[in-house]
């Protein structure tokens, strides 16, 4: 069913209304520390409302006093939605398909944001990976393999950048170059 | 007729070449680059000696284009000191940390208005460095010590948080005893982690080993050490020697502190390129942009997309990571200075990775490997140059920081 209008102003109503009764629980979060310990859903193969909690999450873990707003960008894409959140200058990418799974995340900050909140199941795969020895040391980026996701890092310190994605659920003429 | 055939057969050449990869082996021609001459012998105060390879730590026990370098450590305001060999030169990171498995001084750690020890879960490209954060004098080469905030190394350091999970676990298995990180910013996180506590960066630990998110003011967190000395604190220039394309064993060179403020490190060849505020600039490379590149002593090779369609190496030998090419490359590429288009052609070499590391040698100028989003320039675009990191805000013969001049 292809996205209309009608259905952003559902969306970005639910998205209004959770950020509400986020605030209302929650009205300390900028300082807060457990909210970050919060269990909230995955991300990466996660549904489309955990880009909500995902950019709580990235909201409450970015938020410095006074300055708590995430700006979140929606773009409906062909055959695809793009949702960007942004707080303080880390920035969040999720790729979901018109049913809601999210298939690629990207990333790119000062700082990181909470990879295990972002890469949501498939983060202990990457941990695997992480730690695999490797024929030939490449301390540099790293292009890692797991069983169901490519995980990219690059970058280097002030300027840390990944993404991830799970090559079986790419939509019909989506490439990874497409993940900016 | 003849003209007719001549002229079909040169538009073909001409279609032929155009379609054809810009680099085969034919156009190996590439005249290596050879600007570190002057800096090589250079001696000072203000000079470290950096060394590839050797029986150390870093070289044979540790990887290939690792460049490392000596620093000496004093518990502050005194004279108890410890020289630590084999630390990392990294011009893409800012400040020292070192493992504390390596330090047998008692250093005094930083801690909070309400008591708490500062730690740290530094990120990098790669790789992460757990630990807490003390206070140091520290002496590079002959210059006078200078207090500064350094991180301790240690994994077992409270409670870890998820982004470090997989941080660095020892100097054995790491090849190096710390970093020193050299890059353009006087402070390796700055205001992000000024202002906001969940930066994962920055924690405060209680004595029971648990830690929450922290922020930490600019003068608090972990420091370029350069920016701290009294006189040649504009920046650094790193010299390495041109090496063969085969590799070499071992390799000697100069780390030279400040930027023309000495006779050893006038700037009269070299030219400097504005970054922007994270360091980066544009690489241009096959009519494609890459505007996050950047230039990086601590990355062991030359990573950049492969948009040629140079081959990878198979999982079988040293993985996808790098470029096996069945022959030596030749490419070119084009950086781009922010602001005002400075520009500049590089060449850079193509080698077969698993062939370069099957043999003893630990120093290549060909050592390549893929990324996706920029270019890598890594330790193999150090040969043969003296390349310039000028701090922010600081003023040299080649201009104001941020940026790397070569």
């Amino acid at each position: 069913m292809p996205l209309r209008a009608s259905h952003f102003r559902v969306l970005c109503g639910y998205i209004h209304f959770v950020k509400t009764i986020y605030r209302v629980i929650f009205p300390l979060h900028v300082i807060c520390l457990f909210c970050l310990a919060l269990p909230l859903y995955a991300s990466l193969g996660g549904k489309l409302t955990t880009i909500e909690s995902d950019e709580q999450a990235l909201q409450g873990q970015m938020a410095g006093v006074g300055q708590a707003k995430a700006h979140i960008h929606i773009q409906k894409r062909i055959g695809y939605n793009l949702h960007e959140i942004t707080v303080n200058g880390t920035q969040v990418q999720e790729y979901a398909l018109p049913t809601g799974t999210v298939f690629a995340v990207a990333w790119h900050g000062t700082v990181e944001p909470d990879l295990s909140q972002l890469l949501g199941k498939y983060f202990g795969e990457y941990e695997h990976e992480l730690i695999q020895p490797q024929r030939l040391r490449s301390r540099g980026p790293r292009v890692m393999r797991s069983k169901n996701m490519i995980v990219e890092r690059s970058g280097h310190m002030r300027d840390l950048r990944g993404r991830a994605y799970l090559p079986e659920l790419l939509p019909p003429g989506f490439t990874p170059k497409d993940i900016q | 007729m003849v003209s007719r055939v001549t002229g079909l057969a040169i538009a073909v050449a001409v279609v032929l070449a155009g379609c054809s990869p810009k680099a085969d082996n034919s156009s190996v021609k590439l005249s290596l680059p050879n600007t570190s001459a002057p800096y090589l012998g250079a001696s000072g105060a203000n000079v470290m000696a950096v060394h590839i390879g050797g029986d150390g730590l870093c070289g044979k026990n540790g990887y290939q284009n690792e460049p490392c370098a000596s620093v000496q450590i004093c518990v502050p305001g005194t004279t108890q000191c410890q020289t630590i060999p084999d630390v990392l030169i990294d011009t893409g990171s800012i400040g020292l940390r070192l493992f504390s498995s390596a330090v047998t001084l008692t250093l005094p750690s930083r801690n909070t208005a309400d008591g708490k020890q500062l730690a740290q879960c530094a990120q990098f490209g790669t790789g992460s460095t757990w630990g807490s954060v003390v206070a140091a004098d520290v002496i590079l080469g002959g210059e006078p010590a200078v207090t500064s905030t350094i991180q301790l190394v240690d994994k077992s350091y409270g409670q870890v948080p998820q982004g470090c999970s997989s941080a660095d676990s020892d100097p054995k298995k790491m090849g190096y005893n710390g970093i020193l990180g050299l890059g353009y910013f006087k402070q390796d996180c700055g205001d992000v982690c000024a202002t906001v506590a969940g930066n994962g960066e920055y924690f405060k630990c209680d004595s029971g080993g648990t830690c929450a998110g922290a922020a930490v003011a600019n003068e608090q967190q972990v420091s370029n050490i350069v920016a701290r000395l009294p006189v040649d604190n504009n920046g650094v220039l790193l010299a390495l020697p041109q090496i063969k394309t085969s590799g070499e064993m071992a390799v000697q060179g100069a780390l030279i502190l400040g930027v023309g403020t000495q006779s050893n490190n006038a700037t009269g060849g070299l030219t400097a390129y504005t970054v922007d505020h994270r360091g980066n600039f544009t690489t241009t490379y096959q009519g494609q942009s890459y505007p996050k590149s950047f230039i990086d002593s601590g990355s062991n090779g030359l990573f950049f997309p492969n948009v040629g369609g140079i081959p990878t190496c198979a999982t079988a030998t040293v993985g996808a990571q790098f470029y096996c090419p069945d022959e030596l490359k030749s490419l070119l590429a084009t950086n781009i200075a922010i602001g005002g288009g400075l520009q500049t052609q590089v060449g850079f070499l193509v080698g077969n990775a698993a062939t370069l590391a099957a043999t003893h040698s630990v120093a290549f100028n060909d050592m390549t490997g893929v990324n996706s989003d920029a270019f890598d320039w890594g330790l193999p675009f150090f040969y043969g140059r003296a390349v310039v990191i000028g701090i922010e805000g600081r003023t040299s013969s080649l201009g104001t920081g941020p940026y790397v001049g070569y």
